[in-house]
Formats: structure tokens, sequence, C-alpha cells
């Protein structure tokens, strides 16, 4: 990693990057080339594809908080969700385009985490765009064999007496992690359930923030 | 025993997950929008995306990124089906590179 990727401006931007900063890359000249071309050709309009980003927007962890958050209050919303994750999805407004969504349950017993082995197969509907630790080889490779390793790097640390599951997801079946409610939430809204749900933690790479 | 596929990883031994994330690059938002109207259009499916992911080269994989796989895949499958013209595709690659400017479209 070069010192220049180090230095790029971390501190200045927050969730929104610009790009007209950033020399143009082969592979944007590629993707501009292709834009233009299927533009041209009437394949699609230019417009579609604002629709479509305004579109994919929608996916953030967010969603995934707000279900999660109604299941740890909900008993009959948990069950259904557990039942059929994109329906439940449909109750809370939000539309899932993945083929199939299962949700597992974080237990006592049991922790989950969830891989895409072979590409980078990831709920956005409920989640957004996958993090890079989830693209990496390195993520890829080893999760299923050393998770607990694995989770260490995350500072997460599962005692050894909780078995840890890891689940394959693939592009016709995705996988979302439903983490236990946090002790000391009793009294806490849907809302601030939700803000203690984090992407990582659907995902199994962490634990949900602990109450203040 | 086959030959494991390129993409087949699950298992192998490899160095540190890197935590350091990065915020996704407008083209890049713009890219995966177009690839989904794609799906969408039924021009392109997603297991004939893997396809072409599974037939890259084991060293030009090991360099790959998850961004350039997901647009060398789509172009390749592009050209495979004629909606394409693959030199002049190229060309018109080449010289948005060239001017080094975004206003192409």
């Amino acid at each position: 990693m070069s010192n220049d990727e180090h230095n790029h401006d971390h501190d200045n931007h927050a969730t929104t990057r610009e790009d007209d900063d950033l020399e143009l890359t082969e592979g944007e000249a590629r993707f501009l080339a292709l834009k233009g071309l299927l533009i041209e050709q009437g394949v699609m309009t230019a417009d579609e594809i604002r629709a479509r980003m305004e579109f994919n927007e929608r996916g953030s962890p967010h969603q995934a908080a707000r279900m999660i958050a109604r299941a740890w209050i909900d008993p009959a919303y948990k069950e259904r969700m557990l039942d059929d994750t994109k329906a439940a999805a449909a109750e809370l407004g939000i539309e899932a385009t993945e083929a199939a969504l299962v949700t597992i349950e974080n237990t006592p017993e049991r922790h989950n985490m969830v891989v895409c082995t072979l590409c980078s197969c990831y709920p956005r509907s409920l989640l957004g765009e996958p993090p890079a630790f989830y693209v990496s080889k390195a993520y890829r490779s080893r999760a299923v064999r050393e998770p607990r390793k694995v989770l260490r790097e995350f500072g997460v640390e599962i005692p050894e007496t909780v078995d840890i599951a890891v689940h394959d997801s693939n592009a016709d079946l995705r996988y979302v992690i439903m983490p236990m409610r946090p002790a000391g939430t009793e009294g806490l809204s849907e809302d601030d359930l939700a803000a203690l749900i984090t992407r990582d933690s659907v995902v199994g790479c962490a634990l949900p923030v602990e109450p203040a | 025993m086959t030959e494991k596929l390129i993409t087949d990883i699950g298992g192998d031994s490899a160095g540190v997950v890197p935590q350091e994330g990065r915020d996704q690059l407008f083209w890049e938002k713009q890219m995966i929008a177009t690839f989904n109207l794609l799906q969408v259009k039924g021009i392109v499916v997603t297991d004939e995306f893997r396809r072409t992911v599974e037939e890259m080269s084991a060293e030009y994989y090991a360099d790959s990124t998850f961004y350039g796989r997901r647009l060398d895949g789509m172009v390749q499958l592009l050209i495979e089906k004629g909606v394409l013209d693959a030199d002049g595709f190229d060309k018109r690659a080449e010289k948005i590179l060239t001017a080094g400017t975004r206003d192409h479209v």
C-alpha cells in the first residue's frame, strides 16, 4: 500500500465520495465506454441508470437493523422473519430483490457468520454494498477454515463453549444473521434497538453495540 | 478429483482480513446499476456472468478486484452476445482514457 493511497483524504469525506479529484483510471474509462455504447445503441437510457442507482441506494444496513429490532420486540414478527425473510422485509416496506433470503438466529449455544467463498453474494437490499473485507480473498478463503481466528481479527472473542457455524452464501440463497438482543435493553424503543445493530453484526463478524 | 475452479478458494490459507474499507466510487455505483439493468432486461443472467469469471486465468484472477471482475465479465458477455463490438469498445475506452475526462456520455 503506497503512502499516497494511505494519505488520501480520509478525514474530509463522509459517506459520499466525489470522483472529480481522482485521476481517471482504466477501469472507469472502460466503464464510460461501455455506458456510452449501451446508451447510443438504445440498450438502456441514462435515466434508467440514474433511477437504478437511486433504487440501489435504498439498500443499507439500516434496513436489516429495522427488521431485527422489530423481531427483538415482536415474537410473531420474528417467527415470520425466520420463516420468510423476504415477506418480512416487505411488511416493513423493503423490496428485497434477492432470489432468496434466509435469516439465521444466534443463540447462547451457537454463533453464526456468513461468507460467500466463490464470489461476493450478499443481501444488498438489506445491507447495501458489501464491505471490502467481505469481498476480500482473505475472508473468502479463511472464514470457513478458521472462523474464530478471523473473528479475533475483528475484535470478537467467541467463548470456546459456543459453537460457530459458517454459512456459505450463493446467488440463489443469501443469509442474514439475527444477533442476540443485548442484556440491559429492556426499556429501549424500536429505533434505539435498531441503532445497536451494525452491518457487521448482521454478517456475524461483530456483536451488537452495547447500550450506553 | 476434478480440478478446482479459480473462484473456489474457500478453505485456502491466506493473510490477514483487511479491515480498512473505502467508499464506493461514483462510477462503480453506475457500473453496478448498469449490470442490474442488464439483468432486469434479460440481456445478462447471473450464472453467465459467473462463468465469465470462472474462465479468467489464475494469474488474472489473483490480481483482479471485485469491481474489475464485474466490469470485465459484463463486457465479455456483451461481446459474446453481439451487443458490443470488441474493437469499437476498445477504441472508445482508449480514447476516453487518453482524454482523461469524464464527459463522454
